[in-house]
């Protein structure tokens, strides 16, 4: 398995291109010099799975996307980093901090003086034109900076030099794609790290911090920013979570904010908290419904235009930024450059046209199969043809529309990039590398994240991107971003107490079809003799009910008969369960710690495997994989009680548990021994008390045959027992009485769940009469539960019009 | 000079509360040099939790409006005291079509790159085929510019039935086009494509007209609506204003509020409703009524904010 440890030395630049890592002479450049004795001594494959599980451990594998092409396969990440030396590293910083005061100063022209069209140095209809020209954006005068964050993709060409390809002003994509890369590369590859010694990030995220900051309203001391994201679902969730984790800032969505007074505010547990600054990951025109939004494009904060107008919110980047990501705009960059700065372009963008100018557009059309063409869309989004590797069919389409509405094309060029080694298939291999790098602008200037993350152009790949300069040597090992400032342990946004509460639930819910499933199939493989005991219908019922409770039973309800069937039930209900688990921590992954969000990681590996083992024939492959995930929810339980701080977060966490574990507790009592004839119970005593986590303390107490009175005792009563009904209503009373009191009744209901145990105690009430006395109250509490602290998230739509 | 008196009330139940309403009104009369205001109150029921005022890309004067509370109902209405200049008609100018699309497109100053942008496609203005041929018609080479808008307003209002049953603002201008009816925004809509596909520089108007009452009958009170029409860029004019509606070249009695692209820009009223409503039951009623001279022609100009009863 292990890779020919000599292939980085055998390694072989493509002739006639600019590599990275060797000279035309084939001697090696530095620092790949210092780096390639590293590569020599380790298995890269090996080091690349390293990676591979320390990605899949964070719960991106799934997640963690470079492009909007195919979301579920991210490119592997790999071990050997993208080195520059510290001759390049000054030339391209100095040339990116200049395009970061550029964009700034052409965003800040377009939306204020527009000098840039008064002199015509920019045509005005390709700015004006534009639906990434936000008018509404006119009226509101730009913070300087209004680009603060920005993305810039860059190749060195075949001779060595930088040459832009596309940039990123309105969202800064990629950034938190950049941190991850490196806080796993420093994991994967310590020997290296300390070999090459790559510049420390730590101070420009720092920076990147006070900027941010220095973005709030005046009059605001210790502002709080928040990571303004479109979904769970959104394909740059991962990345963005993972940044505002980073950076200590709470992640939210449009719902989770509200405009109250000229200020922007943050849905939280029980009260508005202030929002100063939104670093913004959903694009301009889905940021506001009443002034932004394009025809049926909603979402977003209403009245969040008027807010910034009003200077109550800082934003990065300013609303309206989109207009800088314009293909066409930048084949007028230097002119723009010489104008707004009054300096000679450093670092050129590939060759750009836009077709809105006849002759540009006849230059374009004669050679569209050479170059990318760019059609914005109605809603600002860009559709991008690659006419190299188009059809005739489709470049002559193309062409029909291009006629349509030139102004709604640019064209660029595209640029054969340099090499760098890469670890592809096993073997190093030169492949052709974009850079996207991150530009911060400041009112003190600007400043380029040392480092960044590379995409193999043809090839599967994304790298770390490391900066060796020996006059300024980082840390052998690069420090993650310094802790963040602000206290948030009283924070908890309103929609995350909502996902913490439904990852109690499910799992829970998880647990207890797992559980239950597994003790049904270990009991079954005790009855040697036959594959069908008649217990075995009952203890069905008893699945049924527990995967019904859990809401995870299709719709046509009836119980099934057969065991495989079950099983396959269970596996689907398990599934569906299993992806709530997931689901509910991936929104809540602010308030997990680094051990319960790694388990959640292993929790959605387990709910892949099972898919497969649902079609098994033996049931002990079933068994076991049950077994493995048990023993993950311990751990997941387990990471809740230990390492979760006791805030409002917990207890909602908490709650959920405690809830679904009475709940179903109640279900599967009820549908297997209310009403059991004494020669099932024995059997159906252990699967119940097996599911119940109950088995060994059973036996423990009471050393004698299963009796159904001394079970209920154990599994209903008994407020000792952490798996009782009764400890559960002990819990939840707790946690009730600590909530701010919004609602007395809901105590009442509490009480009167307790109060019906009581009385089974003391008047020996027939099982199936103290579930339903029991159960009716805790589900009258659920839902109020819900309608009192989550009843925020309404729909907007739009005001009827006539005039 | 005339002073007139405008009540524009807007009224929507909503059939259920809503939870909150952010809205964005554009009720308030720019003042020009051919009208002033003299007094303006916009009063909105019930009382807003937060309102704000400010003036578009276009200089238009919006009002921002939130209200965070649970409501069933609520009524927004502008009322507003302006003296109007009646228009002469526009000197005959020798230019013709094209000379004025030549000189419209090489403007730089900040007007003239506003008139370059209302040249292009908009949200609810957009080219045709259909649209470049109905155009075309009016458009011959040479033909003198003011004596093309006036063919261009004459042949809408003779070509389309006024229709307030089809069409509302989602109506696309096709539809217009090929049903041959409508109402005054999409003759305005229609007026606008007319101009811009032949490269002139047009833009919608929003505003007021008081509808005539015919002779020995008193006037209407409610009877008239929110009016919509059009001014193209003539350079050594400005805004050549034309409602085609009423095949008026200058349009006479009306009453500006604002100017955009379309509809969109200078909608009277847009709005986002959180906790979306069960129903929406509108209604409008507009009153232009002519005001003999009296004090209020003396009022001072003020913005008044006025909480709602």
């Amino acid at each position: 398995m292990s890779i020919d440890h000599r292939s980085a030395d055998d390694y072989r630049a493509m002739a006639g291109q600019w590599d990275a890592s060797r000279a035309p002479d084939g001697t090696t450049r530095s620092p790949w010099d210092q780096l390639e004795p590293v590569l020599r001594h380790v298995d890269l494959v090996e080091r690349q799975q390293l990676a591979a599980r320390l990605v899949a451990s964070e719960g991106a594998a799934q997640l963690l996307h470079v492009d909007r092409g195919d979301p579920r396969t991210p490119p592997p990440l790999d071990p050997i980093p993208y080195c520059l030396d510290a001759t390049s590293w000054q030339k391209l910083r100095e040339g990116l901090e200049q395009r970061a005061r550029l964009s700034d100063a052409i965003v800040r022209d377009l939306y204020g003086p527009r000098r840039l069209l008064q002199d015509g140095v920019v045509p005005a209809e390709l700015v004006m034109g534009d639906p990434r020209y936000l008018r509404a954006c006119r009226s509101i005068v730009a913070r300087v900076p209004a680009v603060t964050l920005q993305t810039v993709d860059v190749v060195r060409d075949e001779s060595g030099s930088f040459v832009v390809v596309g940039q990123h002003l309105d969202l800064a994509a990629g950034l938190g794609h950049a941190v991850f890369n490196r806080a796993i590369t420093s994991r994967a590859m310590p020997e290296a790290a300390k070999a090459v010694a790559p510049l420390d990030q730590g101070d420009w995220w720092g920076r990147l911090r006070d900027a941010l900051s220095a973005l709030a309203p005046s009059d605001r001391d210790s502002p709080r920013v928040v990571v303004l994201v479109a979904g769970v679902d959104a394909v740059e969730y991962f990345e963005y979570a993972y940044l505002a984790t980073t950076l200590g800032y709470n992640l939210v969505q449009g719902d989770d904010l509200v405009v109250r007074n000229g200020r922007l505010s943050l849905r939280s547990f029980g009260q508005l908290e202030p929002v100063d600054v939104v670093l913004r990951a959903i694009p301009s025109v889905a940021c506001d419904a009443l002034e932004l939004s394009v025809e049926g494009l909603g979402g977003g904060v209403p009245g969040l235009a008027m807010t910034a107008r009003a200077g109550g919110v800082g934003l990065a980047n300013a609303l309206g930024s989109a207009i800088g990501d314009h293909a066409g705009l930048t084949s007028y960059e230097a002119g723009m450059c010489e104008q707004l700065l009054g300096e000679r372009l450093l670092i050129p963008t590939a060759p750009s046209y836009w077709l809105g100018d006849a002759e540009q557009c006849s230059h374009v059309l004669a050679r569209l199969d050479r170059l990318d063409l760019y059609g914005v869309n109605d809603d600002g989004s860009v559709t991008i043809t690659r006419g190299g590797s188009a059809s005739d069919d489709a470049l002559h389409e193309l062409e029909q529309q291009v006629r349509q509405s030139p102004h709604r094309y640019s064209a660029r060029a595209s640029v054969a990039s340099s090499t760098t080694p890469a670890l592809i298939d096993r073997s190093v291999v030169p492949v052709e590398v974009v850079m996207r790098c991150a530009v911060l602008n400041t009112a003190d200037g600007a400043a380029v994240l040392p480092g960044g993350v590379a995409r193999g152009r043809n090839a599967p790949a994304t790298k770390d991107v490391w900066i060796v300069d020996p006059e300024l040597v980082g840390t052998a090992r690069p420090r993650p971003p310094a802790l963040p400032q602000v206290d948030l342990r009283g924070s908890l946004p309103a929609r995350s107490a909502e996902s913490l509460f439904w990852l109690g639930r499910h799992a829970e819910r998880t647990e207890m079809i797992a559980r239950t499933t597994n003790s049904i199939a270990m009991r079954v493989e005790l009855d040697a003799r036959t594959s069908a005991p008649e217990w075995l219908p009952r203890a069905l019922r008893g699945l049924h009910e527990v995967c019904r409770s859990a809401g995870t039973v299709r719709a046509d309800g009836s119980a099934p008969v057969d065991l495989w069937t079950v099983f396959r039930d269970g596996a689907a209900s398990l599934g569906i369960s299993l992806s709530g688990v997931v689901t509910s921590a991936r929104a809540a992954r602010a308030f997990l710690s680094q051990t319960a969000w790694r388990v959640v990681a292993r929790v959605e590996n387990a709910r892949i495997a099972l898919e497969g083992v649902a079609e098994q024939e033996h049931m002990f492959v079933l068994t076991e994989s049950l077994d493995d995930l048990l023993l993950d929810l311990s751990a997941l339980a387990g990471a809740g009680m230990e390492s979760v701080v006791r805030g409002p977060g917990w207890m909602f966490w908490d709650i959920g548990r405690r809830i679904d574990r009475a709940l179903l507790t109640l279900g599967l009592i009820e549908a297997t021994l209310a009403a059991a004839d004494e020669a099932d119970v024995v059997p159906i005593a252990e699967v119940v008390l097996a599911s119940c986590e109950s088995l060994i303390a059973y036996r423990r107490r009471y050393r004698s045959d299963l009796r159904s009175e001394a079970l209920v005792d154990l599994v209903v009563f008994d407020s000792s027992n952490p798996r009782s009904v009764a400890f559960q209503l002990d819990r939840l009373r707790e946690h009730h009485s600590t909530l701010p009191q919004r609602d007395r009744d809901m105590g009442e209901l509490l009480l009167q769940a307790a109060e019906a145990l009581a009385e089974g105690v003391e008047r020996n009430t027939p099982l199936d009469t103290l579930v339903v006395a029991t159960r009716g109250p805790l589900l009258d509490y659920v839902e109020c539960f819900g309608a009192t602290w989550f009843s925020h998230v309404d729909v907007p739509g739009a005001l009827g019009v006539r005039s | 000079v005339t002073t007139y008196q405008v009540t524009h009330r807007t009224k929507y139940r909503y059939g259920a509360p809503i939870a909150s309403a952010y809205l964005l009104a554009a009720l308030t009369p720019r003042d020009l040099r051919s009208q002033r205001v003299r007094d303006h109150h916009l009063r909105c029921t019930p009382e807003p939790s937060d309102h704000a005022e400010f003036d578009d890309a276009a200089g238009n004067h919006l009002t921002f409006l939130s209200l965070t509370g649970p409501h069933d109902s609520l009524e927004l209405t502008g009322i507003t005291w302006i003296e109007v200049d009646q228009p002469g008609a526009p000197p005959d100018l020798a230019s013709h079509w094209e000379e004025v699309v030549a000189e419209t497109v090489a403007a730089r100053s900040l007007d003239g790159l506003d008139a370059r942008e209302l040249r292009l496609s908009s949200r609810y203005v957009r080219p045709s085929p259909a649209l470049s041929e109905y155009a075309a018609a009016t458009f011959d080479p040479q033909r003198p510019i003011i004596d093309a808008l006036r063919d261009l307003s004459s042949r809408i209002h003779r070509d389309f039935a006024f229709d307030p049953e089809f069409s509302d603002v989602a109506t696309p201008l096709q539809d217009v086009l090929e049903h041959r009816r409508g109402v005054c925004q999409d003759f305005a809509h229609l007026y606008i494509g007319c101009a811009r596909s032949v490269g002139l520089a047009a833009r919608y108007v929003s505003g007021y007209v008081e509808t005539e009452p015919p002779l020995g009958q008193p006037k209407l009170q409610g009877a008239d609506a929110s009016h919509a029409w059009c001014a193209v860029y003539v350079p050594s004019l400005g805004w050549v204003d034309v409602d085609p509606t009423n095949d008026q070249l200058p349009p006479r009695r009306h009453v500006t509020i604002g100017w955009g692209r379309d509809y969109g820009d200078i909608a009277p009223l847009r709005g986002v409703l959180v906790g979306p409503p069960a129903s929406q039951q509108i209604e409008v009623a507009v009153d232009v009524v002519a005001q003999p001279e009296g004090p209020h022609a003396q009022t001072p100009v003020s913005q008044v904010w006025a909480n709602g009863a």
